[in-house]
């Protein structure tokens, strides 16, 4: 029997009020990989992370953790099979940033001691590089900062996780939106390094230049469909860039034959002129 | 490992606290009996006739008193600290639910058309007096439920809905309140009042009896309720994925709010503040972890109601105040310095 | 009122006119009167006060206003339907006679559970009704042939006073003020007090569309229409005439204003229906009622 994916959907589908958000969109995740969604606003891909994760039930279509339902996993379990790093996260109260770190720790895991959790939270500050600030108060940080301690928190529901389950999915809404470039670039191979231990990494990204030299897998979404899946360096072409987000801009590569990468391009085309 | 040690001390405290008013509500009162004779009528209800008297005033009103007042102010202040949390905001109070409006009118309707419905029926008068406590407690479930049913939608209850629609039922009631003491005569005008006031005056072994199975409930869950309380911080998607049940959450401790809050007016009329003030106060001291606060409101929930009803009955003894004037009176100011001095309580 | 003990330690009279709802029979001491006696409610304490037990008097609520130093000289436990079990049991009584609608009842039933008796006594406000009162409390504290004599003193008043009601040819109308706040004045209507009063003094109430007291707005004070305006003073500072007939305001133009009737009285002597009940009734007959021949 050939080993299960982590996470498998098949025919995904999400309407409501109406309005078609997802539809058709059948995708596995499997252990470390990391793959990317892009496409532009309203294109579905953070409905198609909250189906993902299991906080929306399909209209259409199933998600499955190794195999099992979604639908029919309890919560506390499905915790530890997959970890999710929000866009933006308010804490209503005024929580030191070692407290909220340590969230992610409470009640999941098996057969952690006390110094076990001590030890997983000050590894998971370490890495989101915020160990200097576990005693400050949440809500007096910048976004940045908030934005590594919900990321600080994710790492410790994923080692807690990890006492219960093998296999892992971690999902990230835009994890570099508010990120100076060092530490974009820090959360990135974070993420990278969890991969290699085997996590399997479902991310969405504006930046497609950030999303071509981390995913090992792009998924471009469009209308709510899954328009393309494949490696950066084979799907990120200039006709996929204007099909999909309605700009002209270039796909370039270094070197030659390399990692694609997109420029900014202002076109003045067709009497269509800012100026003046 | 020094926040440990720290929030171990202020537990021991606030134990030390409970204790300390438990005693001095049982010890001191309008009728003087000297230590000594409490502790041997404690230890054995003694037969000697002469002390019947000190019997039943210890035994049978500050007692129950204390309890009572123990039972409410805890009830209160893990309520107050439990919607906080459910709905994120420290300005939550348990009358969110809708308890407190529900009770209200429901008194109101007892005290003013009670004995008048009872007689234009045919039934000999007048109602007896559990009808009103029972009443108060049953309008104000009522209220949670229209509340808890119009703030959700297949399945999932939004409580911005809820805080609302709450607001809406609490000027709906307040308006058919209005009514009724329009309708009032003089002496159920007053009585309306007194109630409304709050007091632990009618304290009793029967009323602690009846109100014990409402809010032991919401005490006894505080610890499985903190964990999932600090998740819903982040918001309830968030509580989600880290694999909090949400809905069950919040319809569990919107059912044991309303349960404990309902049987504290019931047995005690609306006293304000508690549950505001105390989840408040206790933030700025062990910090907003609803484990160790939930907890802790319990305690000090319970010491400051039993010192405020202390206060109450000795101020203008033999008489004695309306216990929600005592609490209004220290919780307003209370709240107002902690506005002003403790930021932290409110933005960070 | 909730008590559904058998009262049996007083004459068969009271316990035909239905006056005392309920005691709790205390066998041992039967036969004395009670030595301590908590007097709750304002024609409580006053018939009491008559009656010369003033000594005995241990505790009185807020409402026992009359005489003037009652207050002063005697432990107060509040108001009437606010008492404290303790503050009550604190002061010692052996008895607490207490108007109707003292409480709250968990209060009473506690007072009683200490082997405290606690006598209720209704209160009609009419001359049956003040009479079975000075009875019923002259018979809870032992002192029944000193209430007879107060009770047969005050009955004579009562015919005196009915004597003189039937000179009135024509009834005026009047307005019994309670209280203004705010500009909207409560007044009594149908069955209060007010009510009662009103018709001893051989006078009409003015309102008739409701019972009890109630706030009541311009308009319905001119559609009133009252010959005469009642209100309270309290201690010295009495309404002056020029105030309530105000020009511009509604009462200003009722009758009442073109001939200057304003009667201020004091509330309780007004409408606390005790023994100086028919006194209270003259004396406003003869205010609103100048002419009327004396005795």
């Amino acid at each position: 029997m050939a080993e299960l994916p982590l996470l498998a959907c098949r025919d995904l589908g999400f309407t409501t009020d109406g309005k078609i958000l997802v539809q058709g969109v059948s995708l596995t995740v499997e252990p470390g990989t990391l793959q990317v969604m892009i496409g532009p606003n309203g294109a579905g891909k953070s409905t198609l992370l909250r189906l993902l994760c299991g906080e929306l039930r399909p209209t259409s279509g199933s998600v499955a953790y190794a195999g099992e339902p979604v639908a029919g996993i309890p919560a506390w379990r499905l915790a530890t099979l997959r970890a999710v790093l929000p866009q933006q996260a308010r804490v209503a109260f005024p929580f030191a940033v070692a407290e909220v770190a340590r969230i992610g720790l409470d009640g999941i895991g098996r057969g952690l001691t006390r110094r076990d959790r001590e030890a997983i939270l000050v590894q998971a500050l370490k890495q989101a590089d915020i160990l200097h600030l576990a005693e400050r108060s949440y809500p007096g940080l910048s976004g940045g900062e908030q934005a590594r301690v919900h990321f600080a928190r994710v790492l410790c529901q994923l080692a807690a996780g990890r006492t219960v389950a093998a296999g892992q999915v971690l999902f990230l809404d835009e994890p570099t939106a508010s990120l100076d470039l060092r530490h974009q670039s820090a959360i990135l191979d974070a993420v990278d390094d969890l991969r290699r231990t085997g996590v399997g990494v479902v991310a969405i990204l504006h930046d497609l230049n950030l999303a071509a030299v981390y995913a090992d897998t792009l998924l471009v979404l469009d209308g709510g469909r899954l328009v393309a899946r494949g490696a950066p360096g084979a799907i990120l072409r200039d006709d996929l860039i204007s099909d999909v987000f309605g700009v002209r801009w270039p796909v370039g590569r270094v070197p030659p034959g390399g990692k694609p990468f997109i420029l900014p391009t202002r076109l003045l085309l067709g009497g269509n002129s800012p100026t003046g | 490992m020094r926040a440990r040690r720290r929030s171990g001390l202020i537990f021991a405290a606030l134990t030390l606290l409970v204790a300390a008013v438990a005693i001095l509500s049982v010890g001191v009162g309008a009728v003087p009996i000297p230590p000594s004779r409490i502790l041997k009528l404690v230890a054995h209800a003694s037969a000697d006739p002469a002390s019947a008297r000190d019997a039943l005033v210890i035994l049978n009103i500050r007692l129950p008193r204390t309890l009572l007042g123990l039972m409410v102010g805890a009830g209160l202040a893990v309520s107050g600290a439990l919607m906080q949390g459910l709905f994120r905001n420290p300005l939550a109070d348990p009358a969110l639910v809708g308890v407190s409006a529900g009770a209200g009118l429901a008194a109101a309707t007892i005290i003013v058309l009670g004995d008048g419905v009872l007689r234009s029926l045919g039934l000999p008068g007048p109602l007896p007096y559990a009808a009103l406590p029972a009443g108060a407690f049953l309008g104000g479930l009522a209220a949670t439920l229209g509340l808890y049913l119009v703030a959700t939608r297949s399945g999932r209850t939004s409580v911005a809905t809820m805080l609302l629609a709450g607001i809406a039922l609490g000027a709906l009631t307040g308006a058919m309140t209005g009514l009724l003491v329009f309708a009032s005569n003089d002496r159920q005008l007053r009585d309306l009042t007194f109630w409304s006031l709050g007091s632990l005056g009618g304290a009793s072994w029967t009323k602690v009896a009846a109100t014990a199975p409402a809010i032991l409930p919401v005490l006894l869950a505080v610890p499985f309720l903190g964990r999932g309380l600090n998740a819903l911080v982040l918001g309830e998607a968030e509580a989600f994925h880290l694999g909090i049940p949400v809905e069950r959450l919040k319809r569990a401790a919107i059912l044991l709010v309303a349960v404990a809050v309902g049987a504290g007016v019931a047995a005690a009329g609306v006293i304000g503040f508690v549950g505001l003030v105390v989840p408040h106060a206790l933030r700025l001291v062990i910090g907003p972890d609803h484990r160790r606060l939930l907890p802790a409101a319990a305690l000090l929930g319970g010491a400051l109601l039993v010192l405020a009803d202390v206060a109450a009955r000795l101020v203008v003894a033999p008489a004695e105040l309306p216990i929600g004037i005592v609490t209004a009176l220290v919780g307003a100011p209370v709240f107002l310095w902690l506005l002003l001095s403790g930021q932290r309580g409110f933005d960070g | 009122m909730t008590d559904r003990s058998t009262p049996r330690l007083w004459s068969r009279r009271a316990l035909l006119a239905g006056v005392v709802i309920g005691v709790v029979p205390r066998v041992s001491r039967a036969a004395e009167p009670a030595a301590r006696i908590a007097s709750l409610g304002g024609a409580v304490t006053e018939i009491l006060y008559r009656l010369g037990a003033a000594e005995r008097v241990v505790a009185v609520d807020t409402t026992s206003l009359f005489p003037a130093n009652v207050l002063r000289e005697k432990p107060n436990v509040g108001y009437l339907r606010a008492l404290s079990a303790e503050g009550l049991l604190s002061l010692g009584p052996d008895l607490v006679i207490a108007a109707e609608g003292a409480g709250p009842p968990e209060v009473l039933a506690l007072v009683r559970e200490a082997g405290v008796p606690v006598s209720i006594v209704r209160e009609p406000p009419t001359p049956e009704g003040v009479l079975d009162k000075i009875l019923t409390v002259g018979h809870l504290a032992g002192l029944a042939p000193a209430a007879e004599r107060l009770a047969a003193e005050v009955g004579a008043r009562f015919a005196e006073l009915a004597r003189a009601r039937a000179r009135v040819d024509r009834r005026a109308r009047a307005l019994v003020i309670l209280s203004v706040a705010n500009g909207r004045m409560m007044v009594g209507g149908r069955g209060s007090s007010a009510d009662g009063i009103l018709a001893l003094a051989g006078i009409d109430n003015a309102v008739t569309g409701f019972d009890g007291y109630k706030p009541i707005g311009d308009e319905a004070i001119l559609a009133a229409a009252p010959d005469a305006v009642v209100m309270m003073q309290n201690g010295a500072d009495a309404p002056s005439p020029d105030g309530v007939f105000a020009p511009g305001t509604a009462l200003g133009q009722t009758p009442a204003a073109a001939r200057r009737a304003l009667v201020a009285m004091d509330g309780l002597t007004l409408l606390g229906f005790g023994p100086r009940t028919p006194d209270a009734a003259r004396d406003l007959m003869r205010a609103i009622y100048p002419d009327l021949p004396r005795d």
